[in-house]
Formats: structure tokens, C-alpha cells, sequence
């Protein structure tokens, strides 16, 4: 079986990766409905640090190249077609992106005293 | 995405988050652009493991888990959020899927065993070229020059086609090529074929035969008339012409005099043998000539003369099947190689091991293509052979042996013992 991957566009546009440490306890009531839900604030400091704000917490990370590019590929299932023998059709993969750097959040959150957000850890963003 | 000082966006979960099916490789640069540009593969049937074919090469695919969070989001993120009910206004990035890990590659060896179980379902004897002459007939018979190959008997339900076997076979297109030549395969009626040794061993001496007999020199063997003198003898066009391609290389006015290369791939690669198939159409009951054929210049074809001793010297081996004196050898080998040829003791370097008994040396016909592929099987073999080994013996042995990702040296480590009494006496390979 043979399943191709290939780019439409032959260039293709670059994406980007946030990398955390350990991951994101959606609270129970959003599980179902987390599309368009906020996750923090992503923020560039002047020194060069970024920073990723989640509620009440701070991540300080870096912006890190990869030593080896990723590709995002997208897996299409082709239905069977007619003369087709094979059982539930062929499989299609499209690059629709190529990521060559991330955010690395590897630290600690850390507490944010000084400025109180009035909402709890997740909010749900319009 | 690259943030400017003292910018900031909001990260959320994207409206199509975790709906599409997506999955992230790494790659090497290389790899990358051959994707973008022109497309790779992924190949396995649903009980092998996948891998991933570019033109050139074969790479396992590995699934690397990650423990972190990976949140992937494309570039053309929403600038302005709707910010219908949220607080946020500003740019915003949002995330299309949360990768729980990413595809690795390793370059690997093709798969070629499932080539030669493919393959050698339906080797090409005797009886298939008496049935390729039969299918000659029936077509010269039927009056349209322009009909396809009509579907030929039985024994055409289990060919392969180049395009067949890249689909089947986990290698890259240049791997299964140069695998192909290698085995000596040869494309009849556009479907790859294993040529049987004994077959092939005839064929070879019915060219030196009719080179003879129409008083052709070897380096210069004419094909038109070569293959249309073995046609009427009864013999495949196809064959003949496969076995001048493994066994000879084009010399004097043929197209490709100057080219260093003129080895079988070359040939295979650039020579569709529809080529031959619609000369061979139009040539129909008239051998050799055909308008088109006849203007073109001849080719001519000088047999490779170690080919031709290896040949000799593998139907003597094989013929006692016992040892010889490798005086007698010589002897006997040099009488039966056509004029001008010489016998050359290093051809039988992975044919025949040379042993000292006494102050003679004898041959034991020991065959190198007769040994199993796995590192483990080959080298019990050649242990149960003779237990002790010097490099220059065992080399020729080893052959094949090679895969990315496992060198000979780490083989020689994994399996033997090696031993050296002093400095300046050849190292001994022994079982571990």
C-alpha cells in the first residue's frame, strides 16, 4: 500500500510550536467545548525572553530553533473508489506546514502576586 | 511566528481544534525539500512496519512520544480577535492540535525480500521462453500490427511491473532499480523477471556457440543479427538481448560509447524495452530487418571477458562439485575459455576457498550467493565451513552484508573472534 505525501504549494508556510512541560488541566466543564478557548497570553519582554502567562502563572522560556525541521501533515482517507479493491480506500498525507523554530517553556510556573487577574486559571475567551 | 519586543497574543484553543487528522515528521533538510518539491511515500501493507520512500532511499518511520505539551499553530493566525466575550483584543494565535509526540526517520535497508518472493513466484526457464515463442506465433498470425500484447497464458498472473513492484516493495525507486540489476532481472513484455540460473548458464554458452559459429569476436558480437540467428534456433529475442546486458557492454558505434557507465542499470534505465518489443513487432517472421532497425548504427557488444571465465569456471566447480588441485584447475579452466580469455585466479575469490595441504593448493568450490542473508545464518555457515578465517578469505564472504546502520566492522565484533599471535602476522577470525 502506498500512500503519498506531497505539497500543494511546494513552498510551505511556516508554523509555529509552544512546547510546555507537563500539560494543561482543562477544568471538567470546558473538556467538551474547548475550541476558542483561551489558553494565556503569549508575550515577547524586551529582553528577549518570552513569556507565556497562564491565568495566575508565569512561564519564562526561550525561543529555540529546531535542529531538524517538522512537517505537518495532514492524513486525508480517500474513499474507495470503484475499481478499488483495496478495503477502506487509500490514505493521502498533505504537508500543510513546516515548523523550524518553538517556544520552550521548560520552567516552573511561577505565582503572579503583584497582578491579580479577578478570573480563575481558565476563562473562556470570546 | 516571531514576536516583536514588548508584543504580545493571545494563545487559545483553535474553532477547529483537535478535528483534523494531522501528525508531525521530523526531517532532514534534504528530506524536506524533496517532500515539498516533488512528494515522497509512505509504503507498508497493514502487517509490515511503514516506511518512508524518497526517490533514493528507505527510512523507518519511529513514533517518538513526548510527555510535554506540544501546541501547534499555523502562521496565519487571526490578527484581531472577535473578541466578542473575552477581555482580548489583540492579536491572536490560535492552536490547531496538541501533538502528543512526532514521527522520526532512520535511514533503513530496502526491503528486499518481498522483491524476491515476488519475484521468484515465476522465474523465467525454458518453459516460459517456449511460451513466449508460442505467444510469438499467435501474434505474428493475427494481422494488426497496432494490437497491445495480448494477454499472454497462465503463468502472466503473477508478473510484476516496475510500478507493481515500487507499490509492493519497501524501497525507494532508485533502490528497487539498482535491486533489480543486482538480481540480474530482466523486463519481458514490461513485466520484471528473475532469469533461472541454469537457463541464463545456457543461454550464455548458446551465444558463445553462435559466436563461433558465425565467426564473431567476442568484444564485438553484433546484436541484430546475433539475436535473430538465436531467434531462429529457437531462442527468446528478450533473453538473448538481457543476457548481452548482464554479461557484455556496448562497444564500437553503440549509442552510449561515451559513457563511462555501460553497465546493465545503465542499460535497463535507459532502454524501455518497448523498444525492443515494437522492433521486435515490426521485425515480425523477417529477422533483422526492419526499416528503422537497419538505420540505425549496429550495435555491438563486447562480452565481459570475466564474465565469461566466472561462467566457466562455476560450470567446472559445480560439475565435480569436489576439490581440485588448483594447478589442475587452472589447467582445465584455461582449456575451456574461448580464445583470447586468460583464467584469473582472484575471480574465484568468493567461489572457491583455497586451502594448503601440504605444499599443494587445493580449491573447495564454496559458493558466496548461496549464503543466507541474516548476519547470524551467514556466519554459522561460514564457521561450520572452516572454523578459522583470514580477512582476505572471509571478505569476498561477507558481501551483502552491508545495511545502513550496521557496518561490517560491527558485524565482525558482534560475531567473531578476532586474534592476532603478533603484530606482524594477519589477523584470524574465529566463532565468538
Amino acid at each position: 500500500m502506498l500512500a503519498p505525501i506531497r505539497c500543494e504549494c511546494g513552498i510551505c508556510a511556516e508554523w509555529t510550536m509552544i512546547e510546555l512541560q507537563g500539560e494543561i488541566d482543562v477544568q471538567g466543564a470546558f473538556k467538551n467545548e474547548m475550541q476558542n478557548l483561551r489558553i494565556g497570553i503569549l508575550c515577547q519582554t524586551p529582553t528577549e525572553k518570552p513569556i507565556l502567562r497562564i491565568g495566575y502563572h508565569e512561564l519564562e522560556g526561550s525561543r529555540v530553533v529546531l535542529k531538524k525541521a517538522l512537517a505537518v501533515l495532514r492524513k486525508i482517507k480517500l474513499p474507495p473508489t470503484a475499481g478499488q479493491q483495496i478495503e477502506g480506500g487509500s490514505t493521502r498525507f498533505d504537508v500543510v506546514g513546516v515548523i523550524r523554530q518553538k517556544y520552550l517553556f521548560k520552567t516552573r510556573p511561577r505565582p503572579l502576586i503583584s497582578k491579580p487577574e479577578p478570573k480563575l486559571k481558565k476563562i473562556k475567551a470570546g | 511566528m516571531k514576536l516583536r519586543p514588548g508584543e504580545e497574543v493571545e494563545v487559545a484553543y483553535g474553532p477547529a481544534f483537535g478535528t483534523d487528522d494531522l501528525h508531525l515528521v521530523e526531517l532532514e533538510e534534504n528530506i524536506l525539500q524533496e517532500m515539498l518539491r516533488n512528494g515522497v511515500h509512505i509504503k507498508g501493507e497493514p502487517e509490515e512496519e511503514a516506511v518512508l520512500c524518497t526517490s533514493s532511499k528507505t527510512y523507518a518511520v519511529k513514533f517518538v512520544g513526548s510527555s510535554n505539551t506540544m501546541f501547534i499553530m499555523p502562521e496565519e493566525s487571526q490578527k484581531e480577535s472577535r473578541g466578542s466575550r473575552g477581555s482580548w483584543t489583540g492579536a491572536q494565535a490560535l492552536v490547531t492540535f496538541a501533538a502528543p509526540g512526532y514521527l522520526e526517520l532512520v535511514e533503513t535497508a530496502p526491503k528486499l525480500d518481498t522483491l524476491k518472493t515476488l519475484l521468484s513466484r515465476n522465474r523465467y526457464d525454458q518453459n516460459s521462453e517456449a511460451e513466449e515463442l508460442e505467444q510469438e506465433k499467435i501474434e505474428a498470425g493475427a494481422i494488426d500490427e497496432d494490437d497491445g500484447p495480448q494477454s499472454p497464458p497462465e503463468s502472466a498472473q503473477e508478473l510484476f511491473s516496475f510500478e507493481d513492484l515500487l507499490e509492493r516493495v519497501q524501497a525507494s525507486e532508485q533502490e528497487l532499480r539498482e535491486a533489480l540489476r543486482v538480481l540480474n532481472a530482466a523486463e519481458v513484455n514490461g513485466k520484471w523477471r528473475l532469469v533461472d540460473e541454469k537457463y541464463m548458464r545456457m543461454l550464455l554458452d548458446m551465444i558463445l556457440c553462435t559466436a563461433v559459429e558465425h565467426d564473431w569476436p567476442l568484444s564485438a558480437l553484433p546484436e541484430e543479427p546475433l539475436v535473430s540467428a538465436m531467434h531462429s534456433d529457437g531462442y527468446s529475442k528478450h533473453m538473448v538481448r538481457h543476457c548481452l546486458r548482464t554479461c557484455a557492454r556496448l562497444s564500437g558505434e553503440g549509442q552510449m560509447g561515451e559513457k563511462e557507465k555501460t553497465d546493465a542499470a545503465a542499460d535497463v534505465t535507459e532502454e524501455p524495452s518497448d523498444m525492443d518489443v515494437d522492433e521486435e513487432r515490426r521485425g515480425g517472421g523477417m529477422p533483422g530487418g526492419s526499416g528503422r532497425g537497419s538505420s540505425k548504427p549496429e550495435k555491438v557488444w563486447a562480452l565481459h571477458s570475466e564474465t565469461v571465465c566466472l561462467h566457466r569456471a562455476r560450470q567446472l566447480l559445480a560439475a565435480t562439485g569436489s576439490k581440485w588441485r588448483l594447478e589442475d584447475f587452472m589447467e582445465a579452466w584455461a582449456q575451456d575459455l574461448p580464445v583470447g580469455m586468460k583464467p584469473d585466479r582472484s575471480l574465484l575469490r568468493g567461489e572457491a576457498l583455497e586451502e594448503k595441504v601440504g605444499g599443494e593448493v587445493w580449491l573447495r568450490p564454496f559458493s558466496a550467493a548461496l549464503l543466507p542473508a541474516k548476519p547470524a545464518e551467514r556466519f554459522d555457515v561460514l564457521f561450520q565451513q572452516k572454523p578459522r578465517w583470514h580477512w582476505e578469505d572471509l571478505e569476498p564472504y561477507l558481501k551483502g552484508l552491508k545495511t545502513p546502520g550496521q557496518s561490517i566492522e560491527a558485524l565482525l565484533l558482534k560475531f567473531t573472534r578476532k586474534s592476532q599471535p603478533t603484530s606482524d602476522q594477519p589477523a584470524v577470525y574465529s566463532r565468538r
